[in-house]
């Protein structure tokens, strides 16, 4: 049997196949079509973007205003060109992620999980090439507060854009909560990258490792609520 | 509620639609009857159940009314309805899945394949039985529901390639299930 039979078969089968009772058709419409109200399609992912970008810059420029900026007077312009630009284009990207996730049928570069190893990767990468310190003063002490202060600054970032996210219809809570997380997450890490006074290299693995706490926790929030 | 034009049935679905989204509740009438037999056959194909698909077909219509304004003016409405459905049909099974865990079959009541109608030529679901979850959905949405390559590829927030090698498999799968059966 060729492609061209199967096809024949299978569209005899589909017209074959019993429709819905019309009465079922009747009290659907009869249900949705009185109380039918005008209402106002969703913003475009670049009105969407051009939105919560900016707004999680904010975000990030308040939060570290709050806990200080003595990271950002210690970056070089090369270096904080590099690194700011790198973290816009991946606020950008998430975004774009996050409008997939709340637009079905949305047409989506990649999935949130992955979105995110390789927003991971692309700093980890930025940060080995524009620091050359190898050295890791007290690791584990000053690391562990940069991720705390990260993942406390990602619970706002996140919030954001779970605001947004109840604007639209979240088909998969699950990827749209890792989304939101990248979205806290990438707030997070602005924040540090203004306020971080610890330029070695070995140091910024627990910046990047930002992006599993909040990325996990989103999306672990999402499961829960699916479950719910 | 308002009505404008006329020639409805005719209408393309997206500018049903975009009369859905305006309030416009003829345009509504008119989409509720041109896609809920495709819906329909989209769902009795999966689930082989009449009294389930007119379940995940009301839950549909639901969840369409309450996410109406996230389809976008312009772009292919299919991919936007199948996109819902299948998720609904996912989190039916996943549903049926977790209550079948929790429960004790004491009996299996077999479900009446079409109350009063019975269908007269070959049984989709039974045909796609022996397929694979995603390979069976991507079969009956491009040969059920009559979608395209690029329409199955966004409902199913996957590439173009990856649609055609499901379809692909299905049909090398289908033609070992008919050459046993003698077709």
């Amino acid at each position: 049997m060729n492609p061209s039979e199967f096809d024949r078969l299978l569209r005899e089968a589909a017209e074959s196949q019993p429709g819905p009772d019309p009465s079922l058709i009747g009290k659907i419409a009869g249900e949705i079509v009185p109380g039918v109200k005008p209402v106002r399609p969703i913003v475009s992912s670049w009105q969407l973007s051009a939105a919560l970008v900016p707004g999680s810059v904010a975000l990030a420029l308040l939060a570290s205003m709050l806990v200080g900026q003595p990271g950002l007077g210690l970056l070089t312009a090369f270096q904080s060109t590099l690194i700011f630009s790198e973290l816009a284009v991946l606020l950008w990207l998430a975004s774009r992620a996050l409008f997939a996730e709340m637009v079905p049928a949305s047409p989506r570069l990649t999935s949130p999980a992955r979105l995110a190893t390789w927003a991971a990767l692309a700093l980890m990468a930025v940060f080995l090439q524009v620091f050359p310190d190898r050295s890791a003063t007290d690791f584990v002490h000053r690391g562990l507060a940069c991720l705390t202060l990260g993942s406390i600054v990602a619970v706002p970032g996140g919030l954001l854009a779970a605001l947004w996210l109840r604007r639209g219809m979240v088909l998969n809570p699950t990827a749209a909560g890792a989304a939101a997380g990248l979205m806290g997450a990438l707030v997070g890490i602005v924040t540090l990258e203004i306020h971080c006074p610890y330029l070695q290299a070995p140091h910024l693995i627990w910046h990047v490792l930002v992006i599993a706490v909040a990325v996990t926790a989103g999306a672990a929030i999402g499961r829960i609520r699916r479950r719910a | 509620m308002k009505s404008r034009g006329t020639m409805l049935p005719d209408d393309p679905l997206e500018a049903l639609m975009t009369g859905y989204q305006q309030g416009d509740g003829a345009r509504t009438r008119a989409l509720i009857e041109r896609l809920s037999p495709p819906l329909y056959r989209f769902f009795l194909a999966q689930v082989r159940s009449r009294r389930h698909a007119d379940d995940l077909l009301q839950e549909t219509w639901l969840r369409i009314h309450q996410a109406r304004h996230t389809y976008r003016p312009g772009q292919p409405l299919l991919p936007w309805v199948y996109a819902i459905a299948r998720h609904i049909r996912i989190d039916h099974y996943r549903r049926s899945l977790r209550s079948e865990a929790r429960e004790v079959q004491v009996e299996t009541l077999p479900e009446p394949p079409a109350s009063g109608r019975p269908a007269p030529g070959p049984d989709v679901a039974a045909i796609l039985g022996g397929l694979p979850e995603s390979q069976r959905e991507v079969l009956v949405m491009l040969k059920v529901s009559g979608m395209t390559l690029e329409e199955v590829a966004r409902a199913t927030s996957s590439s173009v390639g990856s649609v055609k090698q499901k379809a692909h498999r299905a049909y090398m799968k289908l033609r070992g299930v008919l050459k046993g059966d003698g077709a």
